[in-house]
């Protein structure tokens, strides 16, 4: 798949940023290394970026940039789960996740009056699993098993969840990413899903809902 | 941060350690860390050899160091040798040696009055360099760009008499340079773009890409193949 590059210079122009902001944003790691791509032209060495994804990032960067100090905005934007606890409570009243999320977590591993950020994380992708009603919740079950067996194990949280299903059987898996799966043809791909990019989402969610650290509630 | 009481990691005359987690680590003669080091402050006068990763508020080589492992410290300085075969991430980074670094330097500051020999990007937003003894590095990367040639002072010489290995042209030799404000001399680059370049003395530059202004000095000694506006 070829994706659409964009050169440095263009990028610039468009966005009307400065190289010392590009840099500097690349140096904070608000822009992933693996995004720079290096190709010769015959000007020399250039630099491209899949375009999609460096606009979408400095366009975030540029909105979020004057309530957020650029450490915390690589902390929003970095895959890395972050060690945020947040009460039970602020997910309803906040309207993180659904009650019908929250419940079925639940029911698999207890109530808890706070819940780490990987816990929350699980629910978040539960929900918009559920609310994209592509899967029932009892499928959502083996999705947060599987979450809570084995994320952990993933490096930067980098990996895609993929969830099958064949004559009504269904199964999920996770994969490191990039990757390349094939399945026969009886196999129907329900969904498929970057985990990093559904982490950035909810950071971003996080912040809008004014969640920033465990002391969210007043009292 | 909490602070817990941690102790000191003192090597004096010959010694070695398995690294961990220090207040401040000093090294005075010759030292052997096998594995990482997290301290306040890291000083080596003397010889070292560190294998693993540093990661520190201060880390000062007065000696000759070799580092496997990244480095990650708030200030780096340097007034010796040091070969390091990782990255170095820091705020501010002062080099008033040799600094070998295998991968990339990311600091706020950086400023140098020696040599280098970075293998990756050179990105600071402020880079000052003075140049008193070889200088290469694959790409720079920031927003005020400042390279000069040292005086005549002896301690090109001196430094000379030391790095017998190294050829002793006092240049600076890079791929590209990218910045808003940028000042050359003695620099050969393949191309420079930024907003506002001047070009000095000394410099071989095949192509100059800028946005606002380009400036070149009247010397003979420069030779720019291309300067286009974008």
């Amino acid at each position: 798949m070829e994706t659409e590059l964009i050169s440095k210079k263009e990028l610039l122009e468009l966005t009307d940023i400065s190289y010392g902001q590009l840099y500097r944003w690349k140096r904070k790691m608000l822009i992933p290394e693996d995004w720079f791509i290096r190709k010769s032209t015959f000007t020399g060495q250039e630099t491209f970026f899949p375009r999609e994804k460096i606009l979408d990032r400095i366009g975030k960067i540029k909105n979020m940039k004057e309530g957020a100090s650029l450490d915390e905005l690589a902390e929003i934007l970095s895959p890395n789960p972050s060690d945020l606890q947040i009460q039970r409570q602020d997910l309803l009243d906040k309207d993180i996740v659904s009650p019908v999320a929250l419940d079925l977590y639940e029911q698999s591993f207890g109530k808890k009056t706070t819940c780490s950020f990987t816990n929350v994380l699980y629910m978040y992708l539960l929900d918009s699993l559920l609310r994209s009603g592509e899967i029932s919740a009892e499928e959502g079950k083996i999705i947060i098993n599987i979450l809570d067996d084995h994320f952990a194990s993933f490096q930067n949280g980098q990996c895609e969840l993929i969830f099958i299903r064949k004559l009504g059987v269904s199964a999920c898996l996770l994969s490191t990413i990039p990757n390349q799966i094939v399945f026969d043809n009886g196999t129907k791909i329900v969904t498929q899903l970057n985990i990093a990019d559904t982490t950035e989402e909810f950071k971003t969610k996080l912040v809008n809902k004014g969640v920033t650290d465990g002391k969210t509630s007043e009292e | 941060m909490e602070k817990q009481a941690k102790n000191d990691l003192r090597i004096n005359g010959v010694g070695s350690s398995a690294g961990g987690s220090f207040d401040t680590v000093q090294i005075n003669g010759k030292g052997e860390i096998n594995g990482d080091v997290e301290c306040n402050d890291l000083q080596i006068n003397g010889l070292s050899t560190i294998n693993g990763n540093i990661k520190a508020e201060t880390f000062k080589v007065s000696g000759k160091s070799d580092i496997r492992g990244d480095i990650k410290s708030d200030t780096v300085m340097i007034d010796g040798k040091i070969d390091i075969t990782g990255g170095v991430t820091a705020t501010q980074v002062e080099n008033r040696g040799m600094l070998g670094v295998a991968k990339d330097v990311s600091s706020e500051a950086f400023y140098s009055h020696g040599g280098f020999k970075i293998g990756g990007l050179l990105n600071a937003d402020k880079i000052q360099i003075i140049i008193y003894a070889p200088c290469s590095t694959t790409d720079i990367g920031g927003e005020e760009i400042d390279i000069r040639t040292g005086g005549a002072s002896g301690l090109r010489e001196f430094l000379g008499s030391f790095f017998s290995g190294w050829p002793l042209e006092t240049a600076l030799s890079v791929e590209t340079i990218e910045g808003d404000n940028i000042y050359l001399e003695n620099t050969t680059a393949k191309v420079v773009r930024g907003n506002n370049i001047k070009i000095g003395p000394g410099c071989q530059i095949d192509v100059v890409e800028y946005k606002d202004t380009f400036e070149k000095e009247n010397d003979s000694n420069i030779r720019v193949n291309e300067s286009r506006k974008i």
